[in-house]
């Protein structure tokens, strides 16, 4: 929910209305901002806040999709005002609610992280003396914006490279995930099969399998392949054998059959018919799963080559499926340029 | 034509909040139309030097080689400073 506002909010009004309106939530983090007096050696009496109407919702709509598809959250409430406020006013209120406390504290920072970069409000300052000056972009806050792409291990081109300057002079880019950084992540000319393992599922009702095949075009890639398998060593292997040797897929998806019940077997039927494994890959995908909810560790998911066919096993939710894609993408290419022989750039 | 917004210190030296202008035929992104903009002279040529201004395309944060056309809205502005 995205409201701006000249009106001032009361956070506990709003903290009630949440909690109130969910009794599934079991935690809520919130963020105020509100005026300070001394800025540098400034003395600030009030300030002025403009936006743009239209693009500020638009943009504060697309920071809480993010954050709700990234998190695990119930709500997310950014109340931003403006027009003229005083010393000590609120400025902007940010609310995240979730069952469980870790996804409420992330939701609620990426939130205001990107409000501060990409959310069009300008303010000026006013001072006792009765001078005027407009308040440059924080230094720190494009740091912090880019750190949330950074955790996600994802160096695709962000709405944040477009929103650098038009005009002169050439900035240093921030934004690039660990250990890449030159340009953006593509999977373009990569063949790939998403293979959903599930005893209940069918093509119809995939829903990881879709949401993958959708980050993978995002990716610039090629879903060449889609099945859905229940969960039996022989038919799995059987298929991945298919797709590596015969139908020329370099890159294999799985989702589903990883976590500890007796009928998960994907990882050992991906170990069956692979030849070498990448341990740092599965170890970078349940770090970052960690980061969502603690029962990530138990996926038992691995990645391995079958020749130069690199099979990733990915957990069976949807967000948990596309989370830990987005971990690993950036390093794929790279990887499946080595497995043909190329060596580091 | 196109519709083209002004924000902030931006609107201030130009003197006004927002503007219609024909867009040239050999304007097509969103660099040309800055420079378009800044050769016709004051005020347009000292508010839009400097200062690592920001552009939006209908809405949308753009970059310098993204293209603009006829019918577009377009935004000129320092960073944003919200929160």
């Amino acid at each position: 929910m995205i409201h701006i506002q000249e009106a001032d909010f009361s956070l506990q009004a709003e903290v009630d209305r949440l909690v109130r309106a969910d009794t599934g939530v079991g935690g809520v983090v919130a963020f105020v901002g509100t005026v300070r007096e001394l800025t540098g050696d400034r003395r600030v009496s009030a300030i002025h806040l403009e936006y743009y109407p239209g693009m500020t919702e638009a943009e504060l709509e697309k920071i809480e999709a993010a954050a709700r598809a990234r998190f695990e959250v119930a709500e997310i409430l950014v109340i931003h005002r403006v027009g003229r406020l005083a010393v000590s006013d609120n400025i902007v209120l940010v609310v995240a609610t979730a069952p469980h406390r870790a996804a409420a504290f992330e939701a609620c920072r990426y939130v205001i992280d990107h409000l501060k970069v990409f959310a069009t409000f300008w303010k000026k300052e006013i001072t006792s003396d009765g001078r005027t000056e407009w308040i440059d972009s924080c230094p720190g806050c494009e740091a912090a914006a880019s750190r949330w792409e950074e955790l996600a291990g994802v160096a695709h081109t962000h709405p944040h490279d477009r929103a650098m300057a038009v005009t002169a002079p050439k900035r240093h880019h921030h934004g690039h995930g660990p250990g890449q950084g030159h340009g953006p992540v593509t999977w373009a000319g990569l063949r790939v099969g998403i293979l959903t393992l599930s005893d209940s599922r069918t093509l119809a009702e995939d829903g990881s399998g879709d949401a993958l095949e959708g980050a993978v075009l995002a990716l610039g890639g090629k879903v060449t392949r889609r099945a859905v398998l229940p969960d039996e060593r022989p038919a799995i292997q059987a298929m991945l054998v298919q797709w590596a040797d015969q139908d020329g897929i370099g890159a294999i998806l799985t989702t589903g059959g990883t976590g500890p019940g007796p009928r998960d077997v994907t990882p050992e039927a991906t170990r069956a018919v692979c030849d070498r494994e990448l341990p740092g890959i599965a170890e970078l995908i349940r770090t970052a799963g960690l980061q969502q909810v603690r029962s990530a560790v138990l996926t038992r998911g691995i990645a391995a080559f079958r020749g130069a066919t690199l099979v990733i096993n990915l957990p069976g939710s949807t967000r948990g499926a596309v989370h830990s894609l987005e971990a690993v993408a950036d390093l794929v290419p790279h990887i499946l340029a080595m497995a043909h022989g190329g060596g580091h750039p | 034509m196109v519709r083209i917004l002004y924000f902030a210190w931006v609107r201030e030296r130009i003197g006004a909040g927002d503007e219609s202008i024909p867009l040239p035929p050999e304007v097509t992104t969103v660099a040309g139309l800055l420079d378009h903009l800044r050769s016709r002279g004051a005020p347009h040529d000292q508010a839009l030097t400097g200062g690592h201004l920001r552009v939006a395309v209908n809405q949308v944060h753009a970059a310098a080689m993204d293209p603009v056309a006829d019918g577009d809205e377009i935004a000129i502005f320092p960073p944003v400073s919200g929160g």
